[in-house]
């Protein structure tokens, strides 16, 4: 009869990797990359952020303090010295603020005066307010123990706002619209790419040559015409799934392009073509062969394509055709930030943009670490 | 000799349009052009060719990866009886004959999907067809049909990146017969093997076929693997056969001219036949297969060529002893005989 | 372990010894101490199986592993200087200055697949004649001339017109040629040959070993040619070395090593390669079992999980060191090779 059964050669049954699934491989992979792991974390935490705004912010977005228009950042600090006694003290507190004249121009501006504590407290309880408009809450994660007191970590505008509610509240809409705009894009993306890579053919030349098209338009200017076009009577929250749609209507481009090439490619493989010959049918093939082998690659590619329509709506709010007030996202804040004299008198107001740094960056991590893991010519 | 062949081959031929650009008119390039072959029982049927000769080709269109474009393929039933049309396949009967001719394929790390462990690439034909029942009936299918190809039942939890080349390709080879087919299209199945495991694999494929009765279409360029492997070998030049003949005669007195070539340019592993081998040297290069030439495919670069191979093509003509060949000169050799 | 043996070699001074060359990736060895030497005009073919270390020790000598892998231990004398005195690559800087005067004129090398080896936007006629002038100092002119005459020698029918065309527009047997002609540019003394003919097929194969066989002959060049099949060997190789999991095992001058092998491994390669000629076998003679990988090489000598000859105690215990037979032409690495040597 045939040779003994051997013994296994490249590793041993003990051996985690020979019975590791495809998904565990791609996770070690993925753990190797140390700035795509780290940023991970972040991008979890933004999103925890953006679940959790009402909770997390100081302040409503929309509360207005008239008192304090454009006061500065409060330093923050745990303990605090008398300066009438000297003695130190565990009091955590913001400074408070001094008005301070200008004798030439007659203008008031903030500033932080260390001798006027504002106690801060964790959990402090505040108007009745709603989590996701359900939950009933009362207290918030920190802020002033008395809610009349400012409290402005960065800073307030024109109105008196914060700027860090304002800025977590606007996490929430600045990342769903890149992940409902993805999760758009990618269905979009992987029935039209899916279908014209598995069929192949006049499908496959007319997919190719329509996306050929799409990217060849400017995108701005096609954003910001399609943008204007939307009704102005049409309520902010309908504005903001019109512009989620219209922002993933360029974004399926990549994505199809992406799965097309691997449905191209995995359709000649032997694999493949063993599952055609045993009289599968074709939609079980591509569920069970096909599909499986993609998926890393379109949740990688799903991922760098977050932040192109963070960037896209913050661009297109920031000239004002995005997303419109009172809806808070980081586009609408940086609108603010959009003359010269915010500019000079409160750079604070650039805040938001730092969040937008931050996000597009660990997304663009998260999304390159993902591809390398993704990718089986590695290792 | 002359039993009834379980599957047979009428002038099938395969062709596929080239597209140079997307506007221009596509070419026809006929990859397989004018098969006619009767594959015995319990034979082991070897096919050579260099590459782009179409042998992979017809070797897909017998399994059903595409329909040839013309002729006929023709399947013995089970029970004996007329040969069945089996040109034209839909799904149905396509998945019913998946039963009966299967597939070991050449490279042994794309044949085998990634994602699945061995058990599920292993099962997955006695779940399509829906045999083997429960997960503990078809684990004990599995585990048999992997002993059977020498490795150890264990295996079936693990993926295919913890095997060897050598290993996989037994993987491969369980995937084909546990539904217990008639015949097995190998294509090129040791050709990504070392020389060691090689060894190893062919002698595998021997004894399963000898204990399961199976009829193998041994799709392949090394022609010494060829010559210990198969009982009788069919080889192609451009998409047509130019020689048919038992592997021992074939290799003892080739009857084609193009045989002789292939023949001639092949290594010894014996330093002394150095200069003692007579090589044949080709002139030109295997024609563009967009372009064939008139007549013989062959008369081009045939060593022997006459005037009738430069304007008729020869047919595959038996020589009445088992052997048949398309030339013209073994035309002439045989109305002498 | 140096080789006593090659001062008794009857072929005259080598142009490259190897000594104790070691090659390591990462924590992997793939080159564990081979030594070995070519003369002038002579064919040294290294063979063994996928993964045995044959293409790595090519690519050392040509200092072409770095970055990925580094040459640890080992000598690699090259004699093909002006000076006496033999230079040892291994001590050079894999990109400077020496080493790359020294590709080209003195080395050159020819890969498997010949469209990755060649340039996809230069023509062959550019990538043929700008070594020439960078080594040779030829003019544009007289480049040209020899590229034309380097492509009609590796047998490329109409050289002239084949200057301006692109490597996608040859078939795979002329791109193989028109590499050799390009590794022939500057009149290489040493020809490294990493599986040439695999991917083509059996008539073009013929062709290219022979012109392979010719160059040599007629040029004077040492090769050194890589491959895993034993029949091009027997075809055209002076000299044999079986390479196995890093080492050589074996070496001896062709049809010695044919005639009468000692090692096991090679003793069972040889029977496991089916002939055209003999008795049709009923079974091939297989080795049993599976090459080791790096990462967990047995203990003693590395084949003896596999070889029948293996004697316990021994073999799986101790590392056999390399010996040369009487007439110094032979080395094997065996406990075992008196015992059943004639």
């Amino acid at each position: 009869m045939s040779a003994a059964p051997l013994a296994p050669p490249v590793s041993s049954m003990a051996d985690p990797l020979a019975t590791a699934s495809g998904w565990r491989l791609f996770w070690l992979r993925f753990r190797r990359h140390r700035v795509a792991f780290v940023s991970l974390w972040i991008v979890v935490a933004l999103y925890g952020v953006a679940a959790f705004a009402e909770f997390l912010a100081p302040h409503p977005p929309d509360r207005t303090m008239g008192r304090y228009t454009y006061a500065p950042p409060q330093p923050f600090g745990l303990f605090w010295t008398d300066p009438t006694t000297g003695e130190t003290a565990f009091r955590p507190h913001v400074d408070g603020y001094r008005v301070e004249i200008d004798p030439v121009a007659l203008r008031r501006s903030f500033v932080p005066d260390a001798t006027r504590p504002v106690d801060v407290c964790l959990f402090p309880r505040v108007e009745p307010y709603r989590l996701w408009g359900v939950v009933p809450l009362e207290h918030r994660l920190f802020g002033p123990c008395d809610p009349n007191d400012p409290f402005f970590l960065f800073g307030a505008d024109r109105l008196g706002r914060d700027v860090l509610s304002r800025t977590i509240h606007g996490t929430r809409i600045s990342l769903s619209v890149g992940l409902i705009g993805v999760a758009l894009s990618l269905l979009l993306g992987i029935a039209i790419g899916g279908a014209a890579g598995y069929v192949g053919g006049a499908l496959d030349a007319a997919v190719q040559r329509v996306s050929e098209v799409l990217r060849s338009l400017p995108t701005i200017p096609l954003w910001l015409g399609l943008a204007a076009a939307l009704p102005r009577e049409w309520d902010p929250l309908t504005i903001y799934f019109a512009i989620t749609v219209l922002l993933s209507l360029i974004g399926w481009i990549e994505l199809a392009r992406v799965v097309r090439g691997r449905f191209l490619a995995l359709r000649g493989e032997d694999f493949v073509l063993a599952a055609r010959i045993e009289g599968m049918h074709p939609v079980r093939v591509v569920m069970r062969h096909m599909v499986p082998q993609v998926t890393s690659h379109v949740i990688a590619t799903a991922t760098l394509a977050i932040p192109a329509m963070i960037l896209a709506e913050t661009a297109l709010s920031f000239l004002g055709l995005g997303l419109q007030p009172p809806l808070v996202s980081w586009g609408v804040l940086l609108q603010e930030a959009q003359n010269i004299r915010s500019v000079a008198a409160a750079p604070w107001l650039f805040l938001p943009g730092g969040a937008v740094v931050l996000a597009v960056l660990c997304l663009n991590f998260l999304g390159d670490g993902l591809r390398d893991a993704a990718d089986p010519y590695d290792v | 000799m002359t039993a009834e062949p379980i599957l047979a081959l009428r002038e099938v031929t395969m062709t596929f349009p080239v597209r140079r650009g997307w506007l221009s008119r596509p070419a026809v390039l006929r990859a397989v052009a004018g098969v006619t072959l009767d594959v015995r029982p319990g034979e082991v049927l070897g096919i050579v060719g260099e590459s782009g000769c179409g042998k992979t080709t017809l070797g897909r269109c017998i399994v059903g990866v595409h329909p040839p474009t013309s002729g006929r393929i023709l399947l013995r039933p089970r029970d004996g009886g007329p040969l069945r049309d089996i040109t034209r396949r839909d799904r149905a009967l396509q998945a019913e004959l998946a039963r009966d001719i299967r597939m070991i394929f050449q490279d042994p790390f794309g044949s085998l999907n990634p994602r699945l462990t061995v058990f599920d690439i292993v099962a997955e034909p006695l779940r399509v067809h829906g045999e083997g029942g429960d997960r503990a009936a078809l684990e004990d299918r599995v585990a048999a049909m992997l002993e059977k190809v020498g490795l150890r039942p264990d295996a079936m939890r693990r993926y295919p990146h913890a095997f060897s080349g050598g290993q996989r390709q037994r993987i491969g080879i369980a995937r084909a017969l546990i539904l217990g087919p008639r015949i097995v299209v190998a294509d090129e199945a040791v050709s990504a093997l070392d020389v060691s495991v090689r060894a190893q694999i062919l002698n595998l494929l021997q004894d399963l076929r000898e204990e399961m009765g199976l009829t193998i279409l041994f799709i392949g360029h090394d022609l010494g693997v060829v010559r210990a492997f198969c009982d009788r070998v069919a080889v192609m030049y451009c998409g047509e056969l130019v020689e048919v003949a038992p592997a021992e005669e074939l290799f003892r007195a080739p009857a084609h001219p193009y045989t002789e070539v292939l023949l001639s340019a092949v290594p010894e592993p014996d330093p002394r036949l150095r200069g003692q081998k007579r090589r044949i040297v080709l002139q030109g290069e295997v024609p563009d297969p967009l372009a064939r030439p008139s007549g013989c495919v062959f008369h081009p670069r045939c060593p022997a060529a006459f005037d009738r191979c430069r304007n008729e093509a020869p047919e595959l003509t038996s020589r009445g002893d088992g052997r048949a060949a398309a030339c013209w000169r073994h035309e002439v050799v045989r109305s002498a005989a | 372990m140096m080789s006593e043996h090659t001062g008794r070699d009857p072929v005259p001074q080598p142009l490259l010894r190897v000594e104790g060359l070691r090659v390591a990736f990462g924590p992997y060895e793939a080159v564990r101490g081979v030594d070995f030497s070519i003369a002038p005009g002579r064919v040294l073919c290294l063979v063994g199986e996928s993964g045995c270390g044959k293409s790595v020790t090519a690519r050392a000598v040509m200092r072409l592993v770095e970055p990925a892998g580094r040459v640890t231990a080992g000598r690699i004398l090259w004699h093909g200087g002006e000076s006496a005195e033999a230079m040892d690559l291994a001590a050079l800087d894999s990109r400077g200055r020496d080493m790359r005067a020294l590709r080209g004129p003195g080395m050159a090398m020819i890969f498997q697949e010949p469209m990755s080896a060649l340039s996809p936007v230069h023509t062959i006629g550019e990538q043929l004649t700008e070594p020439m002038r960078l080594h040779l100092g030829l003019s544009r002119k007289a480049a040209e001339e020899r590229a034309v005459d380097l492509l009609a020698r590796v047998g490329i029918p109409n050289p002239r017109a084949r200057l301006s065309a692109y490597a996608f527009q040859l078939s795979g047997g002329m791109r193989q040629r028109a590499m050799i002609a390009i590794a022939l540019a500057c009149s290489p003394k040493l020809l490294i040959a990493d599986e040439p003919t695999t991917a083509l097929d059996v008539t073009t194969q013929a062709q290219v070993l022979d012109l392979l066989a010719e160059l040599v002959r007629e040029l004077g060049m040492a090769m050194l040619f890589i491959t895993h099949d034993l029949g091009v060997v027997a075809q055209l190789g002076d000299e044999v070395a079986v390479m196995y999991l890093g080492r050589i095992v074996e070496r001896a001058p062709v049809f010695d090593l044919f005639d009468r092998p000692h090692h096991p491994y090679t003793q069972a390669l040889l029977r496991s390669v089916p002939s055209l000629r003999g008795p049709r076998p009923r079974r091939l003679a297989a080795i049993e079992g599976l090459v080791p990988s790096l990462a967990a090489l047995p203990p003693g000598c590395v084949f003896h999980p596999r070889c029948e000859r293996a004697a316990a105690g021994l073999c799986d215990r101790d590392d056999p060191a390399e010996t040369a037979t009487a007439d110094g032409l032979r080395t094997v690495r065996c406990h075992r090779v008196e015992a059943f040597a004639s």
